[in-house]
């Protein structure tokens, strides 16, 4: 809009410090792996920068992403995204509703031609024209096309958008696809998580805020500051995998001692995501430190991929011989973890790209 | 905390060992050079212990800082003069970003010109209630 303020306006306004800005871009830094001193530059951009129009579009989806994004435990620093960006459309947190939230979005579209940001949750039906999911009289599927078609960029939050999720799941009854799939003419960035890490979403959404571009991405076009390493190579149980110290069921005495939980189907290794290091409640703990293992939520087509508790070696999210040797491999060599880490990384990659259910999702 | 985590936590890498060796070519190119510098501690896989013996030796010196910013942060000046130990927190006490900074002062102590600027504004308006800023005051009497 016109009139939209500075983000250091809105800040000033609020009596918020330029100690406060320095503060949350030194927190923002950290988490996104920059270098320290880029802390000052980012405080001085977002300083000047206009607030980030951002229109939200929930689709099939359960809200999950939303409350991981809100319920953050910690309101003073990590409620300043919200101080970066104008949520001008959310259909769960606005309070116009109606007609009067629709107008919202259309103006919102209108005044940032180009420039505003689409935040997607949850997939978007395609079968029969997309009519089992719609909202205001669209269908998701036309919604979807039409907002996305003047945005700078679209960020798909949560394993939904990302790579259909749940919905996507056999049988996949209402034909659900990735954001992806659909908006194939503009930068798609996919923070996927069931639901994901309140610290990447927002991190993702203030880089593209400060620097006006996207963050480095990996082969799934996921941010590589929170996802660049396994959740195997930043586990804290890791030790036990070297030494061969695995919990064979979750009550026998290797579980009671903390050991591995790789044989009771940890999808750790060929997972990309930082539960590991950030963890979840407010840095509580995260599912291995509480005793079960890894589902693979971040991966594409987490849910068929072989049972929960299966481990890798047997029904895997990938290719058995390349995982089978990986494991193997961590048996034998207790000490070159550095080199054996780079080479799951590579094996994971293969495994991601070769695994089931992936031609069924780029079909 | 299961008795993993603890030991784990409890483990040294020998990371605190290498820091103190760059923090201390750091330090000697800031002498000579001017050049300032930082490490995020957080990039790092630290465990508490390596953490810890960073601290104790690094030690405190002269300066010591606590900042009401958006929920705490801690500043100290180490026993070696121009390395500063910055720690924020959130509300919670949980640590939201930790650098150590080779600098002569750190950003986060000056006040931004924005700042002074709008304290100015604020504090003369406090002085006379509305209306008396000197400007005013001149454009009233002339």
């Amino acid at each position: 809009m016109a009139e939209r303020k500075t983000v250091g306006d809105g800040l000033a306004a609020r009596g918020i410090s330029r100690r406060g800005l320095l503060k949350y871009t030194a927190y923002l830094a950290s988490a996104m792996a920059l270098p320290p001193l880029a802390s000052r530059a980012m405080a001085q951009a977002l300083a000047d920068a206009p607030r980030q129009s951002v229109i939200w579009l929930s689709f099939q989806e359960c809200t999950g992403c939303t409350e991981s994004l809100t319920r953050s435990y910690s309101p003073t620093i990590e409620d300043m995204i919200f101080d970066l960006i104008s949520l001008d459309y959310h259909e769960t947190l606005m309070a116009a509703s109606g007609f009067a939230a629709e107008e919202a979005m259309e103006a919102a579209i209108a005044d940032n031609k180009g420039k505003y940001l689409v935040i997607v949750d949850g997939s978007v039906s395609t079968l029969d024209d997309g009519v089992y999911s719609t909202n205001a009289g669209k269908t998701n599927l036309q919604t979807l096309k039409e907002v996305c078609a003047d945005a700078a960029a679209v960020i798909s939050v949560g394993s939904c958008a990302a790579f259909g999720g749940i919905p996507h799941a056999r049988p996949n009854p209402t034909g659900a696809v990735p954001i992806s799939d659909i908006i194939t003419d503009k930068p798609v960035i996919n923070i996927p998580g069931c639901p994901p890490i309140p610290e990447a979403i927002a991190g993702t959404a203030a880089y593209f805020v400060t620097f006006g571009r996207l963050p480095d991405l990996d082969h799934l076009n996921r941010p590589k500051a929170f996802f660049g390493d396994s959740i195997h190579d930043r586990c804290y149980r890791r030790p036990f995998y070297d030494q061969g110290k695995f919990a064979h069921s979750f009550d026998d005495e290797g579980a009671r001692n903390g050991w591995c939980l790789y044989e009771l189907g940890c999808k750790g290794p060929v997972t990309y995501n930082a539960c590991a290091t950030m963890k979840w409640n407010g840095g509580t703990s995260f599912p291995i430190q509480s005793g079960h293992g890894c589902l693979g939520c971040s991966e594409p087509d987490f849910w068929d991929r072989g049972g929960f508790y299966q481990p890798l070696s047997s029904a895997v999210m990938g290719d058995r011989t390349l995982i089978g040797g990986a494991a193997l491999a961590g048996l034998v060599a207790g000490g070159a973890s550095a080199l054996r880490a780079r080479k799951r990384r590579a094996d994971a990659a293969k495994a991601t790209q070769s695994a089931p259910g992936k031609e069924e999702t780029r079909s | 905390m299961d008795d993993t985590l603890r030991q784990a936590q409890e483990a040294r890498t020998g990371i605190a060992d290498s820091l103190v060796v760059e923090i201390a070519d750091r330090l000697t190119a800031l002498a000579q050079t001017g050049d300032q510098s930082a490490i995020d501690l957080r990039a790092l896989p630290m465990t508490a212990a390596d953490r810890a013996d960073l601290e104790a030796f690094l030690g405190r010196g002269e300066v010591t800082a606590d900042l009401s910013v958006a929920g705490r942060s801690e500043v100290w000046e180490t026993r070696f003069a121009g390395v500063w130990w910055l720690r924020h927190l959130m509300a919670d006490g949980r640590v939201a970003a930790e650098t150590i900074e080779i600098t002569r002062i750190p950003d986060l102590l000056v006040a931004a010109s924005e700042d002074v600027a709008t304290a100015a504004s604020n504090l003369r308006k406090s002085l006379n209630g509305p209306g008396t800023t000197r400007q005013e005051a001149e454009a009233t009497n002339g």
